[in-house]
Order: structure tokens, then sequence, then C-alpha cells
């Protein structure tokens, strides 16, 4: 009992233990201090994949990904022999229910060297000297390679909009207009230098 | 359009660069670091016969004593540095290391929530506001596991399902609690209210009310209105799309909250301007006859429940 101090119970009239909790409210209560949360304010966190096959919204299912840690490289004596600080994470690019074919056939181009035979895509980190950190920087590395691939494939696949394909028509035919402009102006030069202008 | 090798890559960008010469050969600013060089006044500093030979050097400004009282504390007329000496906020350090060894070796009951008052029962942890200290800073010391070549499902993790009150917590920290079920809220505890959790018994003997918390400073305000840092003044469903999000990020899975036998517990939070679980501010503990004194002035009522206007007469 939290109000308990050196095994004496304070308030024997209260109730049972479910009672500790039954609130008092006073004036900055959680929930008047948030009344009616704007969705806007609450932050989306992805949980499931985007609809979009070119586009990733940061979503990696963790359970999917086999994780596995060992001992580090590099000096340390018996602590580096002993703790298994190196983080490894694989998982089947072929085969991962989270990725679209674009994304996969592309991050199978862009990182074939982290592929291996069976098409297990292999990351590891041993950044840091704590296991747990290096973990989050395998995701870490793998979310941004996945970004990256969903970044080139955005980009070469995006459609200019009609306001901006007429801009350019118009841009490039006032080129046009001028550079035969000044060939006429040219040619006028060079005729007015003829002996019989 | 598939995309240029790194060779190709590379090559092109030979090919537009300009000359190689010695200036590109260099290294760059702050690529190399010349060591401390280790001069002979360093060894021993003239300390060989008395009682600080072989031990490590003291911390800045120790003279004589425990080592919350240094120098630059004690008098502090220094204006170009350490201004604010005696202003700074302190958190002592708790581990998860610590934690689950307290709570394995049966100081802490993992089946209540484990808040700043619990922890300074067992008398293994001190906080006292008499030294600038805010209360429990949670570490993530112990939030990996020790063993080589072990399975993160067979090791031995931070495995406690906790309800835990902290008054400031590393992402990381936050990250191994959640990941075992557990729930990590930072609140923040002004002085006197401090003063109050750390000892209760002392607070209940002096006979005074028992105190409401006030709002944090405006330099903290933002820290615990975060969702991120789990504060007590953060929307619940901030929070819950924080919890996702740090889930996402280190790598684990979040558990599923279906036990519904722990559920009362898990979700119990103070009032912002609660000390202890079960009691309002303004309640009065009678150790003596074991019963709660609580007022009925409307003007008492009206303080201890925290509202700003002003109070009503009689």
């Amino acid at each position: 009992m939290i109000a308990t101090m050196r095994g004496v119970v304070v308030a024997r009239r209260v109730g049972p233990l479910r009672c500790l909790y039954s609130q008092f409210r006073g004036a900055y209560n959680v929930e008047s201090l948030h009344p009616q949360q704007s969705s806007s304010a609450i932050p989306k966190v992805p949980a499931s994949p985007s609809d979009n096959p070119l586009q990733f919204n940061g979503y990696i299912p963790t359970e999917e990904i086999d994780k596995s840690f060992s001992t580090s490289s590099g000096p340390g004596g018996q602590h580096v022999n002993r703790v298994a600080t190196r983080a490894i994470i694989r998982f089947n690019v072929r085969t991962a229910k989270w990725l679209s074919d674009d994304l996969k056939k592309r991050l199978t181009e862009r990182y074939s060297h982290r592929i291996n035979i069976e098409g297990d895509l292999i990351i590891a980190s041993e950044r840091t000297r704590k296991q747990h950190l290096n973990l989050a920087d395998c995701f870490d590395k793998l979310r941004t390679a996945v970004y990256e691939c969903s970044e080139e494939l955005t980009k070469e696949n995006r459609q200019p909009d009609p306001e901006k394909v007429e801009e350019l028509r118009l841009r490039q035919e006032q080129a046009n207009r001028m550079r035969l402009l000044e060939k006429r102006r040219h040619s006028m030069k060079k005729e007015s230098r003829a002996k019989d202008f | 359009m598939g995309s240029k090798s790194a060779t190709e890559r590379a090559l092109n960008y030979l090919r537009r660069a300009p000359r190689v010469t010695l200036t590109d050969v260099r290294d760059n600013p702050g690529a190399r670091t010349k060591g401390r060089l280790v001069r002979k006044k360093d060894n021993m500093a003239g300390q060989q016969y008395n009682d600080l030979r072989g031990a490590g050097k003291p911390p800045l400004g120790w003279i004589w004593g425990d080592f919350y009282k240094p120098w630059q504390r004690i008098y502090p007329g220094a204006t170009f540095f350490n201004q604010d000496i005696n202003l700074r906020r302190e958190y002592p350090p708790l581990s998860l290391l610590e934690l689950q060894r307290l709570i394995d070796l049966g100081w802490l009951d993992p089946s209540l929530p484990i808040d700043l008052t619990a922890l300074c029962n067992t008398r293994q942890y001190r906080c006292d506001p008499s030294l600038r200290q805010f209360g429990v800073q949670l570490t993530d010391e112990g939030a990996s596991v020790f063993a080589a070549k072990v399975n993160l499902e067979g090791a031995s993790v931070f495995a406690a399902k906790v309800n835990l009150e902290v008054q400031w917590a590393s992402e990381t920290a936050i990250a191994a609690v959640e990941r075992a079920g557990g729930v990590v809220t930072t609140a923040y505890y002004d002085p006197i209210a401090l003063t109050a959790a750390v000892d209760p018994l002392k607070w209940f003997e002096k006979g005074e009310p028992i105190p409401r918390r006030h709002s944090p400073p405006a330099d903290l305000i933002g820290y615990y209105t975060d969702a991120r840092h789990r504060g007590y003044l953060a929307s619940p469903p901030a929070v819950e799309a924080a919890r996702s999000e740090l889930a996402l990020k280190i790598g684990y899975a979040l558990p599923d909250r279906t036990d519904d036998a722990q559920h009362d517990m898990l979700a119990a939070r103070k009032d912002p301007l609660q000390v202890f679980f079960g009691l309002a501010p303004g309640w009065v503990v009678n150790l003596a006859d074991q019963t709660l004194l609580k007022p009925k002035n409307p003007r008492l009522l009206h303080y201890y429940s925290g509202r700003l206007d002003a109070s009503k007469d009689s």
C-alpha cells in the first residue's frame, strides 16, 4: 500500500484495495486539461503498411523479423568476449508481407550486398555498448533503407501536374520565339555586310 | 532508370572534379585530435604521504566531507561560472537493474503501483529535498541481457510488469518497462510535497495536512506535458500513440493488455494535486487513533481542490 510506512496501514477506514485508485479529482485532472482532443494534436503512428505501393509509412512488424545477438568485435578483454551486444536482424525480402512488390524489387537491387542466397536481408549493428540500443540502430538502418527506396520510386513515378505542364510548354514556346528572333537578327546583320545591300 | 553503382558514381565524380592537389589530401579539420599530454605535475600531484595516495582524484571543489557540499556550493561568489549552482535540480538515479533487484529481493511489491514513496520506504533509495533533489531518475542500465549468444526471448531482461511513477526517465528506460508490459509516468513533486512523499511517517507525526502538489515550474512544464516523456500532464491518447511509436523505433512488439487482473493497478494514476494514493490533499492523518480528519471549511476545500479563482468566504 502506497501510504504504508514500515508496515503500518494508515487509513484502515479505506475499503478494499480498489478504493485506493478511486479518485480524488482536483481542478487540474487530465481530462479537464485535455477536454476535446483534436485529431491533429495526437500524432498518427502507422499500425499497418501504406496503401500506396510506392510509399513507405514507417511501419515494420517487429514480430516478423528475426532478432539475434552475438558478441561484438574489437578490444575489451573478458567483457567484450562474454557480453552479447551485437544485434542482428534478418527477414526474407520475398516473403515479407509488409513490403509492396515495387519496394521489394528496389530493395533487392539497392541492398544486394546485404542479402544472402536465400533472399534474407541481414542488418547488423555493434555501434553502441548496449544491446537494446544496437537493436534500435538495426531497425533504424532498415527503416532508412526502405525510406530511401520509397523516395526514389516516388520521384521516378511522379506525374507532373497539368498546370506545370502548361507552364513548361509556354516557356518552351517563348524560348523558341526568342531563338528564331535572334536568328533573324543575326541573319540581317550578316546581310547588311554584303556588298550590294 | 536503375540506380548507379557506387563505382560508377565515384568515377562520374572524378570526371567532373578539379585536379587533386596537396590541399585535398590534407585531413579535414577536427579529424585528428592530439591526446592530452600527461605532464610531470599530474603524477600524484604531491599527495604521496596522506589518505589521497592511490585514490582517484576527488571532484572539483571537494573540501573534506561528503560530496554534496563542494566549495563552490558553500561559497557561491563566482558569477562567471556556476552562478546557478544552488538552483540546479538533481535527480538521484535509479537503474532498472536496481529496481529489478529490489523487486526480486522483496523490497518492492510489483502488484502495487511503485512511486517515490514506495521506493523511499524501502530505505534502499534516498532522495533528500533539502539537497535540491527532486525525485527519481530512471536510467536504462540493466535493460539489456548480459549473457553471450542468448536469444532475447530466453534471456534475463527487465521483466517485471510494474506501474512506475518517477520524476525523470530516459527513453530506453521507458521502452524497457513498456516492453515488459508495465507503465511509466513522470510526475513533478514540488519541494514541500516531496518532503511529505519521501518520509510520510515524519510528515504525519507533525500533524500537518497532506499538501497539495503545485504545478511544475516554467522550465519543466514542457517536459511533463510531453507524451514522449510519459508526462503526467500529457493527454492519454497522445501517450498511447507515443507508446506505439517507441515500440516501432526500438524494435519490440507491444504486449497485449488483456490481463484484467492487473488492469486496475496498471491504470492507476494520481491526480496532479495528489501526493499519496487513496489520500486527498488537505486531509490530516491521525496516527495515534488511526483515523483521517477531512476538512469541511469551503475555503480549505477550495484551496485543496486546486482552483484558481478567488476563494469563497465561509
